[in-house]
C-alpha cells in the first residue's frame, strides 16, 4: 500500500509521466495559492466520484458506463464550484473556467475507468486520495518556480479570507530580476518540460539498475 | 431488451439524483453567492466614498462600456466601466468617482492583466491619481507611451464615464 | 468587423492551445504526424460546431426560462458526449472511408477540453447566435493551425538526436514553449 502510494508520486505520477490533465496544470500553475486550491478541489472530486463509482459498479452495465461517470463527475464537480465560489470567492475568481473544466481532467475519468470501477469502496477511496495527492504534489512543484521566478516570493493566503496570509517568502533585493515570461504560457511550456526531463531522468535510471540487477 | 430497459432506467435515476443534489446545493449557496457579490459591490463603492448611501441609476445611454452608475447621496456619482486594453480576454475594470459638478475625484482599478511593465503602469497608483482624478469632461487626459492600446482603453472608459455623469446629472 | 476581429483574436491572439492551454492532451498524443493532425482538427471542428449550437439552444430555450443555469455544466457535458458518440455512429453506417479517417479520434473528443470550454465561453461571453457560430468555428481553426504545425515540427523532432531523458514529451513541450512564443507577437494585431 505504501509502496503504490510512494510509486504514484514520483514513477508513475500522474502529470510528470503519465501528461494527464496537462491543461489545467499548466494554467493554474502561475501561482502557489491557485495551485493548492485547484489540488485539492481535483482530490475532493477525485474521492467522492471513486466512492461512487466503486458502489455502483456491479449495477452499471458495460453500454452505458461511460454516461454513468460523466453524470456523477459533472454533478461533484458542479457542487465543488458552488460551494468554492460560495465560501472562498477570491479562490473562485482566480482559478474561473478552470474549475468547471476539472469535469473533463483525464485523470478523473481515467481512474473511475481502470481502478474505481474494478475495486472494492476503501481501497478506491485510498486510490482518489493518493492520486489526488500526487496531482497536488506535482501542481505544487511547478507553481512554486514559476511563482518564484515572476515574483520574487511566493505566498500563500487563507482561501477563505483573501487579506490573510498562511505563509510567504519574498527576496526584495530579487525583485528587479524577476521574470514576468515564467507567469505566461511560454513560461509554463518551459518549467513543465524541465520537469517532465527531470522525472523522465529518473525513470531511465531506476529501469536501468533493475536491467543490471536482472544481468547478475 | 429488458436488460437494456434497466441500464436506461438506472442512467435515468443516476440523472435524477444528481440533479436533485445539485439543487440542494445551490439552493444553499445561491444566497451566499448574491450576498457575497452584493457586499464587494458595496466595499468598492465605499472606497471613493467613506459612509456613503449608494442608489443604482439608470437612465444613461447604454453601451459597451459602463457597467452600472451609482449615485452617492447628495455626494457625487460612481461609475463601473469595462474596456479590452491590450489583453484581449480579460477586460479593464475600473471604478470612477465624480462629485456633484461631474468632476472626478477617485479612480481604482478592479481588474486588469496588462502586460507588466508596459500597460500596467497606467495602473500605479501615482500615474493613475494625476491622469485621471481631478479632471473635467473638457480636460485633455494624457496617455502613456509605449503602452497605446492601455490607455486608449483607459480614453474609451473615461469618456464613456463622463458622458454617462453628464447624462444622469 | 467585430466578427473578423473576434475570428482573429480566437485564431491567433488568443489561440487555444498556445495562449489558454486547453486541449493539450489529444495535443501531445496525435500530433506526430501531419495526417492524424489534420483527421483529428476536422473532427474536433465539427464536434465543436455542432455542440455549440446544441448547448446554445438549450441553455437560452430550456435552462434559462426555467432559472436552471446551475444544471449548465451537466447538461452540457451530457451533450457533447452524445453529440459526440451519435457523430460517431453515424459516420460509422454511412461513410466507411470518413470514418477511417477520423473514427479513431472520435472518442478522444469527449475528454477534450476544448469542446466544453467553447460552449461555456459562448454563454458567460453573452454571445449572439451569429457571434457564436463565428466564435465556435474559429476557435478550432485555431487548434488545427496550430496541431498542424506542431505535427509538421514533431516529425522532424523524432530524427533529432535529442538526450534520452528528454525524449518525447518533454522536447514537443520545449517545441510547443518557442511557438507559445512566437504567437504572443502577433498579440497586437487586433
Amino acid at each position: 500500500m505504501w509502496r503504490n502510494f510512494k510509486d504514484s508520486f514520483i514513477k508513475d505520477n500522474p502529470v510528470f509521466s503519465m501528461f494527464l490533465g496537462l491543461c489545467s496544470v499548466l494554467a493554474i500553475s502561475t501561482t502557489f495559492n491557485n495551485a493548492v486550491g485547484m489540488g485539492l478541489c481535483v482530490t475532493i472530486v477525485l474521492i467522492f466520484s471513486n466512492v461512487i463509482i466503486s458502489l455502483l459498479r456491479k449495477l452499471i452495465s458495460n453500454e452505458i458506463r461511460i454516461p454513468v461517470y460523466i453524470v456523477v463527475i459533472a454533478s461533484l464537480v458542479t457542487i465543488v464550484e458552488m460551494l468554492v465560489h460560495a465560501y472562498a470567492p477570491s479562490l473562485y475568481r482566480s482559478l474561473g473556467v478552470f474549475l468547471s473544466l476539472v469535469v473533463v481532467n483525464c485523470i478523473i475519468l481515467g481512474r473511475a475507468e481502470a481502478f474505481a470501477s474494478k475495486n472494492d469502496v476503501f481501497s478506491s477511496a485510498a486510490d482518489g486520495f493518493g492520486m489526488g495527492m500526487a496531482y497536488t504534489f506535482a501542481l505544487v512543484l511547478i507553481s512554486v518556480v514559476r511563482e518564484f521566478l515572476a515574483n520574487g516570493s511566493v505566498i500563500f493566503y487563507d482561501p477563505f479570507d483573501p487579506e490573510k496570509v498562511i505563509f510567504g517568502f519574498a527576496f526584495e533585493s530579487l525583485k528587479p530580476y524577476t521574470m514576468p515570461l515564467a507567469a505566461s504560457s511560454v513560461g509554463a511550456f518551459l518549467v513543465f518540460a524541465c520537469f517532465a526531463a527531470f522525472f523522465a531522468m529518473l525513470k531511465n535510471r531506476a529501469a536501468d539498475k533493475e536491467k543490471e540487477a536482472d544481468k547478475q | 431488451m429488458k436488460k437494456a430497459m434497466l441500464s436506461v432506467l438506472l442512467l435515468a435515476l443516476v440523472a435524477a439524483l444528481a440533479g436533485a443534489a445539485i439543487t440542494y446545493v445551490n439552493g444553499i449557496t445561491e444566497p451566499v453567492i448574491e450576498e457575497n457579490v452584493a457586499n464587494e459591490e458595496r466595499e468598492n463603492l465605499l472606497k471613493m466614498f467613506p459612509d456613503g448611501e449608494f442608489i443604482e441609476l439608470d437612465g444613461y445611454t447604454m453601451n459597451d462600456c459602463i457597467l452600472s452608475v451609482y449615485e452617492a447621496k447628495d455626494r457625487g456619482y460612481v461609475v463601473k466601466a469595462a474596456a479590452y486594453g491590450y489583453n484581449t480576454s480579460t477586460p479593464i475594470i475600473v471604478l470612477i468617482g465624480f462629485d456633484k459638478d461631474g468632476k472626478t475625484i477617485g479612480i481604482s482599478a478592479l481588474q486588469q492583466q496588462e502586460t507588466s511593465g508596459y500597460g500596467a503602469r497606467c495602473f500605479e497608483k501615482i500615474f493613475m491619481e494625476d491622469t485621471y482624478v481631478n479632471k473635467t469632461a473638457d480636460d485633455k487626459i494624457d496617455t502613456l507611451s509605449g503602452a497605446t492600446r492601455t490607455s486608449s482603453a483607459m480614453q474609451k472608459i473615461m469618456e464613456a464615464a463622463f458622458e454617462a455623469v453628464s447624462e444622469v446629472r | 468587423m467585430k466578427l473578423l476581429s473576434l475570428a482573429l483574436a480566437a485564431i491567433l491572439v488568443n489561440n487555444v492551445v498556445l495562449t489558454k492551454y486547453l486541449g493539450l492532451c489529444p495535443f501531445f498524443g496525435v500530433s506526430r504526424n501531419f495526417r492524424s493532425a489534420i483527421g483529428m482538427g476536422l473532427a474536433v471542428t465539427f464536434v465543436i460546431f455542432g455542440a455549440s449550437l446544441i448547448t446554445y439552444f438549450l441553455y437560452y430555450l430550456i435552462l434559462l426560462p426555467n432559472g436552471m443555469e446551475y444544471l449548465r455544466l451537466i447538461t452540457f457535458i451530457l451533450v457533447i458526449a452524445s453529440f459526440v458518440q451519435l457523430t460517431e455512429m453515424f459516420i460509422k453506417k454511412y461513410s466507411a472511408s470518413l470514418y477511417k479517417t477520423l473514427g479513431i479520434y472520435l472518442p478522444l473528443i469527449t475528454t477534450n477540453c476544448v469542446v466544453l470550454y467553447v460552449a461555456q465561453e459562448n454563454i458567460t461571453m453573452k454571445y449572439t447566435l451569429l457571434e457564436t457560430c463565428v466564435n465556435s468555428l474559429a476557435v478550432p481553426a485555431g487548434y488545427m493551425l496550430v496541431l498542424v504545425l506542431f505535427a509538421c515540427m514533431r516529425e522532424r523532432l523524432e530524427g533529432a538526436d535529442t538526450p534520452r531523458a528528454w525524449k518525447g514529451v518533454p522536447i514537443a513541450l520545449i517545441t510547443a514553449a518557442l511557438m507559445a512564443m512566437a504567437f504572443s507577437g502577433l498579440a497586437g494585431i487586433i
